[in-house]
């Protein structure tokens, strides 16, 4: 983007900012949210917490001490301990190491298949191709998610941190196939793309280097929001028992083990739920203030 | 009419094409389950069974046909109506998944137009009072609703809830045993009926009011910044009526478009409600029917599933083009 200077004209506001470039008016717009920043703060903290997960914690993942079981909080363990005698801020802290692993790649995979699907169908829409593409995408998309990830679960002989990232990420990628076809479909027809096909460049060539760089402000906002909703799969899929097996800590399994001391241990099921909230919550609000700073025309 | 009439067919057509994908997808994965579908059917039998009895089952049941004529022979019996069997039920897939859908359409009906009653004025009300205290706070509780894990909120409504109740609000089930209308009266059961009915209710309200209040508050701000309300405001027209006549219908439009989710959405977050509050209903059988991997049960539930989103994009679909005359359908 060119760099311009605001010089008054009568009766024209003087801006005081000179678009220096493209990143930076995106940062300052995104700076204007006050929550979109606490957003990202949160989740600057929480990758910090993940990263020092062996330095913030007392024992190891596994560690059981069975005298200590279903402890109020106290001094010593700060969010009290679960039936197995696990620090249950420990566990809080190890847990997020997975669900932010598991959100990222999750929404990672869901972005690759749904982006490379709607590109390609976009790019030939109107075709065959396009509308039994897009017509299969719809197929998935009937089927409640929960659901459908919860057969495939099933499906699986063994559950892992990895098979689980593959589930959620190949049951919802839909919705970002749509979005992107959009794109294209409009995109398709605008100058560039034509002259780049006057020229004689090859389909697959404009599709990957002339049309995607445009779409993708929406895909990285959607992707964004994408991860909340992974965490939140993530978390009822350990919750019903057919996340990453125990022991490997998560959210969702932590609220599970304190269902039956509800009434006697309630701490044990709140503060994963807390921080599944939490962060779900900074993930909306960082790709709400994201979407509004990429494109203000988005913004409502 | 004869262009809508049209463009209605045409939807028909493409949701038969659309169900005809997703029962190739379903008997896909049913297909895929380990051990392949003779282990699964003879789950129940004796383990001990001989390698020549199972060969036996395989060509009697037609396992040994090619795969697409065991769909096709799976999807002739669909039509028909006839699911299969039930393993662990010991009764028609069929006639469990009537049993059972009562009870989930009971709490999805209540849910959905609670959910209308409550967000619809919320967003219209903090759209109009745009940046005020209620606004955020609106706002903020609903996205908040929004992140929240549906398990952890009713189980953490049980804590606050349920088991402070001194028995008033029961933790789960559908009824107390023994209420019915015939015995106890008309008041006595529809109380006892919303007793059990208001944590699962209020957890799928809790998570759900977010979407649908966004979404009418941004549809209500868009439209309040048109022209013909600048209009209509110059013009004098008192303000609740700009509000209330002119902006509201127009604002309404995009919200029809999300209702399509709306119905889906429920079965699926429903599953889990039902799952935490025992609620006897589709989704909590559903997930019983996984663990067990009773395979007819299971596929049946997911072409349910795809069969009730599809009906809510159809009534989607038939409302928007009788509310917005300026649709035009090639």
């Amino acid at each position: 983007m060119a760099s311009m200077q605001a010089t008054p004209a009568a009766g024209q506001l003087q801006s005081g900012v000179s678009d220096a470039s493209p990143l930076l008016s995106v940062w300052r717009r995104f700076r204007r949210s006050g929550t979109a920043v606490v957003g990202l703060a949160f989740l600057l903290l929480l990758v910090l917490m993940a990263v020092l997960a062996p330095l913030l914690t007392r024992e190891k993942v596994d560690f059981i001490d069975l005298a200590n079981k279903n402890q109020a909080p106290s001094a010593q363990h700060w969010m009290g301990t679960d039936q197995y005698g696990r620090d249950v801020r420990d566990r809080i802290i190890w847990g997020s190491r997975t669900s932010l692993a598991i959100g990222f790649t999750a929404a990672g995979v869901a972005v690759l298949i749904g982006s490379a699907w709607g590109a390609v169908a976009g790019y030939y829409g109107g075709t065959w191709i396009d509308i039994s593409m897009m017509r299969f995408a719809e197929a998935i998309d009937l089927i409640p998610l929960l659901f459908l990830l919860l057969v495939v679960a099933a499906l699986v002989p063994r559950t892992g941190i990895l098979t689980e990232m593959f589930i959620i990420g190949a049951t919802s990628w839909p919705g970002l196939a749509f979005l992107v076809r959009g794109q294209f479909l409009s995109l398709r027809e605008m100058d560039y793309a034509q002259a780049s096909r006057a020229v004689g460049a090859k389909d697959f060539r404009i599709i990957f280097r002339h049309i995607l760089p445009n779409v993708v402000a929406i895909i990285i906002v959607s992707a964004t929001l994408r991860v909340g909703n992974a965490i939140l799969a993530d978390a009822a899929l350990g919750y019903l028992g057919y996340g990453a097996p125990p022991p490997t800590p998560s959210w969702g399994d932590a609220i599970s083990v304190g269902r039956a001391f509800l009434i006697t241990a309630p701490w044990v099921s709140t503060w994963p739920g807390v921080f599944i909230t939490l962060t779900v919550l900074a993930f909306n609000f960082f790709g709400d203030g994201l979407r509004d700073a990429l494109d203000p025309r988005l913004r409502r | 009419m004869n262009a809508i009439r049209r463009y209605l067919v045409r939807r028909l057509l493409q949701m038969v094409v659309l169900l005809l994908l997703v029962t190739i997808i379903t008997f896909g994965l049913m297909l895929a389950a380990p051990g392949g579908p003779e282990r699964v059917l003879l789950a129940g039998e004796d383990p001990n069974i001989s390698a020549e009895q199972i060969a036996h089952l395989r060509e009697l049941w037609g396992l040994n046909d090619p795969v697409y004529v065991q769909y096709f022979r799976w999807l002739n019996h669909t039509l028909h109506g006839d699911l299969g069997n039930s393993f662990f039920n010991q009764k028609p897939v069929a006639q469990v998944i009537l049993d059972r859908l009562p009870a989930t359409l009971e709490l999805g009906a209540v849910v959905i137009v609670l959910t209308y009653l409550i967000a619809i004025p919320a967003g219209v009300i903090t759209a109009v009072k745009q940046y005020s205290w209620m606004d955020y706070l609106v706002s903020t509780f609903s996205l908040a609703g929004h992140s929240m894990p549906s398990f952890w909120v009713g189980l953490m409504l049980i804590f606050l809830i349920a088991l402070h109740s001194g028995g008033a609000i029961p933790t789960n089930g559908f009824a107390a045993p023994g209420v019915t209308l015939a015995v106890s009266g008309l008041i006595p059961f529809l109380i006892d009926r919303a007793r059990h009915m208001f944590l699962p209710a209020l957890t799928l309200l809790i998570v759900g009011l977010a979407a649908l209040t966004r979404y009418t508050r941004n549809s209500m701000l868009e439209v309040l910044r048109e022209d013909y309300v600048r209009t209509a405001r110059a013009k004098g027209v008192g303000e609740k009526v700009v509000i209330y006549k002119h902006a509201f219908r127009n604002a309404l439009l995009p919200v029809i478009t999300l209702s399509a989710g709306l119905l889906a959405s429920l079965f699926g977050g429903a599953v889990i409600v039902e799952q935490v509050f025992s609620w006897p209903g589709l989704g909590f059988i559903s997930i019983r029917a996984i663990n067990q991997r009773d395979y007819p049960l299971v596929m049946a539930f997911l072409l349910v599933g795809a069969i009730l989103s599809m009906l809510g994009n159809l009534i989607v679909d038939v409302t928007y083009v009788l509310v917005d005359p300026r649709i035009k359908y090639s």
